[in-house]
């Protein structure tokens, strides 16, 4: 199973950051040394309103899938819909980067046959 | 032909019991909506959501001169408000009692209504200097109407 290809209701992103690392020296200067090229830890928080269970359901047969927090995916190109694709391209894309479940997905049932799902996931570079 | 209806074709039931001196009803239905809109939708779209009902009447209180004071506004009351259940515990007292309400516009023969198990949620009772003593009733549905011909 797949990550669904449906269209999140709600996106939020946390574009990360490069790998720094501070050092105080003795004389009071802090000196910044920076590790790597590509940012990290970018999570990706969605939000699916409203959906049938049958597509809820496919988000946990796929957490399942992964294994949980273990394994790692590429995204569908839905997960950026509606983003300018200049905004978009800041999201890590699929060439290099996978991604893992930050956690399960959330599951709110909110009527017969309706729920909500909501996902966050942790930017994996590869 | 068309024929139009008045206060004197309405009449409410209470339990099946024709209630006297009611003075109005209504009713209100609604239905939540709940968004399905996605992110790359320019427009919302919904579905159907959960639907609720609410409703209320005013009764004149009166007596009706026998022992036993069984007007239809003391009825609701006292469906709603309960005494202790022993002296000493003010903190208990009988659950409140649902009551099956038929909201009917009648004319002769012909009744249309709607037929539903109501919780009360409020009742308030006015005494004023030039008005007749009457009780407002405030009621929420419990589910879908069990009866439905309006």
């Amino acid at each position: 199973m797949a990550f669904p290809s449906t269209a999140p209701s709600t996106r939020s992103v946390n574009y990360g950051d490069y790998p720094v690392k501070s050092v105080q020296m003795m004389d009071g200067f802090e000196t910044r040394i920076l590790y790597g090229s590509k940012r990290v830890g970018v999570e990706l928080q969605l939000a699916y309103n409203n959906i049938a269970d049958a597509i809820a359901e496919q988000f946990l047969s796929d957490y399942d899938t992964q294994r949980g927090t273990f394994g790692t995916f590429p995204l569908p190109s839905s997960t950026t819909d509606g983003m300018e694709q200049g905004l978009a391209n800041q999201i890590p894309g699929v060439s290099d980067t996978q991604w893992r479940y930050a956690g399960p997905p959330t599951v709110n049932s909110v009527y017969p046959g309706v729920s909500s799902v909501t996902v966050t996931l942790l930017a994996v570079l590869v | 032909m068309s024929n139009f209806y008045s206060g004197q074709n309405g009449r409410l039931l209470i339990n099946g019991t024709a209630a006297g001196k009611v003075t109005n009803w209504s009713f209100s239905s609604s239905m939540s909506p709940l968004s399905t809109t996605s992110l790359e939708d320019t427009d919302q779209t919904f579905m159907n959501g959960l639907r609720s009902l609410t409703g209320n009447a005013s009764l004149y209180y009166y007596d009706t001169g026998g022992v036993s004071n069984t007007n239809s506004a003391s009825t609701l009351i006292d469906k709603l408000i309960k005494t202790r259940t022993t002296a000493d515990d003010a903190g208990k007292a009988a659950q409140a009692e649902n009551v099956t309400l038929r909201l009917q516009v009648k004319e002769g023969n012909i009744v249309k209504q709607i037929e539903i198990d109501v919780l009360l949620t409020n009742a308030t009772m006015n005494m004023a200097v030039g008005e007749v003593l009457s009780a407002q009733i405030s009621f929420q549905a419990n589910g879908a109407p069990t009866e439905l011909s309006l």
